[in-house]
């Protein structure tokens, strides 16, 4: 096609973006202190680290999640089987899945759920 | 197979009855649950039964076993009320993942095929887990819930690789495949033997013989002493039903390569946790140990097949329990009342302080020591029997020197118990403990003076 | 099915027997010889993952689907006893404040 386009737009890019910031080295004042190297410049102290620990909360959460993610896996072999099973597989699947809303009512009731 | 979907739907049901705060209406609900089980599972005598695509198969052989597991829930669950008393937190969980457990052990019994095998020893093991770690607060008991899951996943990854070996190699998991491979093939591949030599070590952690027992003792002690009773009896029973099962179903034509490991686990088994129980100052692992030494006598029955071996080991299942959950029930009271002392001083002075409780240990003891009119006597001498008709002399003798040594230990918490002390503050129970306790007691006699009511069902 | 099943086969059943059995045995090691509790978990899990990857292999050179089917309940019964796991050991976090195995010698002879 007409890669002379997009050549000359790569080029146009290169030139528009490196004369920007090159111009404005030379027009734009610069003061350096050691409020410039903050994450946050706009002003919000650093509290610590960025590696901190998590809230034990959300460990519940995802245990939760682990397990219902993983008991979806035998929707899959499931759905291999459907068609040829017909009704029978579908009255089992609602069993499967029954038994895994139970589950998850009681983890619901018992609050396991709520954000701490 | 409607006896364990009815232990399961009772499990559930139990979550969230807790919901209600009434500890009577979980209890008298669980039972219930319990003895419909054990109605369905005995009704079904004789009508041998396959369900879920041929994944169980229901005879005598497993009806007979989940009827001993299921009794011997009913008599811990009638123990849990006064053990719980005073516990608020929690128990309806408890309760349910004991259901949960059992429901398990029921599927161990029957498999037909080797994937309900593993879920069957999962479902019974993982609540086990949880339950060996529920007193939350305290270090022993997570240490042992800690202890109980490596070793136990240690020995599930085991049993998986050698399942996975030998479906490698016989390309099925349907023990009646597995069976015919052997029929026909003559030169069994190497690969094969090491499955069958994984299979057997894993079942070794289960069961807990020497040399796979060092959790034993340890998960025992510190687990709350409920949960212990249901481990060293419904547990270890399963595991022997399946063991049982898997190995005179699957591998009778190939003795060869799992007859000398028996062999060795049974031997150091009887050795090894008789010598040990001697020297233990703490009741519950003195108990613990002498669990590893009937593990010796179990594998006998394993040791020897015949057409009475599967008969002599549910018969010693049955004397076991009995008088395992009878020896743990006077502990958890006996450990109660002294303010957590579970050793063999904190027996002095028994028969004084509650009567009842003391006739129902010394029983107990005599009938984990094999002495005559109680039922231990018998499950050993029909262990015994069996063996010497397998020919199996040489073991018989260790294992009748070992019963002796067992004598000892057994004698010296009796003795203890008459012995006076200054001390005679008595022990209050409630009714339905004492009830629980005396119907343990009185069924090992009535199987001690009638034996032929049990060793002629299968 | 049938691309996954020939790819499979381009390797030898002895590689795939080799490689399982050499991942089983550095779990086996590592849950016997590591202190760190999360290694321990992460190393059980190993070993339940090189068993299914032998089954898969054994599935495919045998063209029976029933080995494959295994694997979904390994995986399924490993999530429960991961989860299980972890929150025992939260709950050792929470009494004792370290995930250090030695830890764990309350209980002796």
């Amino acid at each position: 096609m007409n890669s002379e386009y997009l050549i000359l737009f790569f080029l146009l890019g290169v030139i528009l973006v490196g004369g920007a910031i090159v111009f404005s080295m030379f027009v734009a004042p610069s003061s350096k202190n050691s409020a410039k190297s903050e994450p946050y410049e706009c002003g919000i102290p650093v509290k610590s680290d960025a590696w901190i620990q998590f809230n034990v909360g959300y460990y519940l959460f995802a245990i939760i999640y682990l397990i219902f993610d993983v008991e979806t896996v035998f929707i899959f072999p499931w759905g291999v089987v459907m068609r040829d099973m017909g009704l029978t597989a579908f009255i089992e699947i609602l069993v499967f899945f029954f038994i895994l809303v139970l589950g998850l009512l009681y983890a619901w009731k018992k609050g396991a759920l709520r954000w701490v | 197979m409607f006896s364990i979907i009815t232990i399961a739907i009772t499990g559930v049901l139990l979550l969230y009855l807790g919901f209600l705060k009434n500890r009577w209406i979980y209890i008298s609900v669980a039972i219930t649950g319990l003895i419909t089980a054990l109605a369905l599972s005995v009704f079904s005598w004789n009508s041998l039964e396959t369900s879920f695509s041929n994944m169980l198969i229901i005879d005598n052989y497993a009806i007979a076993f989940n009827s001993v597991m299921i009794f011997a829930t009913i008599l811990i669950f009638l123990l849990a009320p006064h053990y719980f008393k005073g516990i608020e937190k929690n128990v309806p969980e408890i309760y349910a993942l004991l259901m949960f457990s059992l429901a398990g052990a029921c599927m161990v019994t029957s498999f037909d095929n080797l994937t309900m095998l593993f879920i069957g020893i999962e479902t019974m093991s993982i609540p086990l887990y949880i339950l060996a770690g529920s007193k939350k607060f305290s270090i022993r008991s997570n240490e042992a819930s800690f202890k109980y899951f490596i070793f136990s996943s240690l020995a599930t990854a085991i049993f998986l690789l050698g399942i996975t070996l030998v479906y490698g190699m016989v390309g099925s998991f349907h023990v009646g495949d597995i069976s015919n491979y052997f029929t026909i093939t003559k030169e069994i591949p190497s690969i094969l033997k090491v499955g069958i030599v994984l299979l057997v070590i894993s079942f070794g952690f289960k069961i807990a013989a020497v040399p796979f027992h060092f959790w034993a003792p340890d998960v025992y002690e510190g687990s709350p002493t409920l949960i212990t009773a249901f481990m060293a009896t419904v547990v270890k029973i399963a595991g022997f039903a399946a063991f049982y099962k898997l190995l005179s179903t699957c591998f009778i034509l190939v003795p060869d390569s799992w007859h000398h490991l028996i062999l060795g686990l049974s031997v150091l088994s009887l050795i090894i946790g008789n010598l040990a129980a001697i020297k233990q100052k703490d009741v519950k692992r003195m108990l613990a140990y002498s669990s590893i030494s009937h593990t010796g006598f179990m594998l006998f029955a394993i040791l020897s097949f015949n057409s009475f071996s599967a008969s002599s080991l549910l018969y010693y299942s049955f004397a076991y329990a009995l008088s395992t959950i009878a020896a743990f029930g006077v502990l958890m009271v006996v450990k109660n009342h002294m303010s957590a002392d579970g050793s063999v001083q904190a027996f002095e002075g028994l028969a004084k302080k509650n009567p009842i409780l003391a006739i129902v240990m010394t029983i107990s003891m005599l009938s984990m020591a094999g002495i005559p009119i109680t039922a231990g006597f018998f499950a050993k001498y029909y262990i015994f029997v069996s063996a010497i008709q397998g020919g199996w002399l040489w073991i018989v003798i260790i294992g009748i020197l070992a019963a002796l040594v067992g004598v000892a230990y057994y004698l010296k918490l009796i003795i203890a118990m008459f012995a006076k002390t200054s001390e005679t503050e008595k022990i209050v129970t409630s009714p339905l403990y004492i009830t629980s306790l005396l119907v343990a007691t009185v069924l090992i006699l009535i199987a001690g003076v009638l034996p032929n009511l049990i060793i002629s069902l299968i | 099915m049938e691309n996954i099943t020939s790819a499979i086969r381009i390797i030898p059943l002895e590689h795939y027997l080799f490689l399982c059995l050499a991942l089983f045995s550095i779990g086996v090691i590592g849950v016997l010889f590591r202190r760190n509790t999360i290694v321990i978990l992460m190393c059980i899990e190993m070993m339940l993952n090189s068993v299914n990857l032998l089954l898969a292999a054994f599935s495919s050179y045998r063209s029976d689907p029933s080995g494959q089917v295994f694997v979904f309940f390994i995986m399924v019964v490993a999530a429960a006893e991961v989860a299980v796991g972890l929150s025992i050991l939260v709950m050792m976090k929470r009494n004792v404040d370290s995930i250090d195995i030695n830890l764990l010698n309350k209980l002796k002879d």
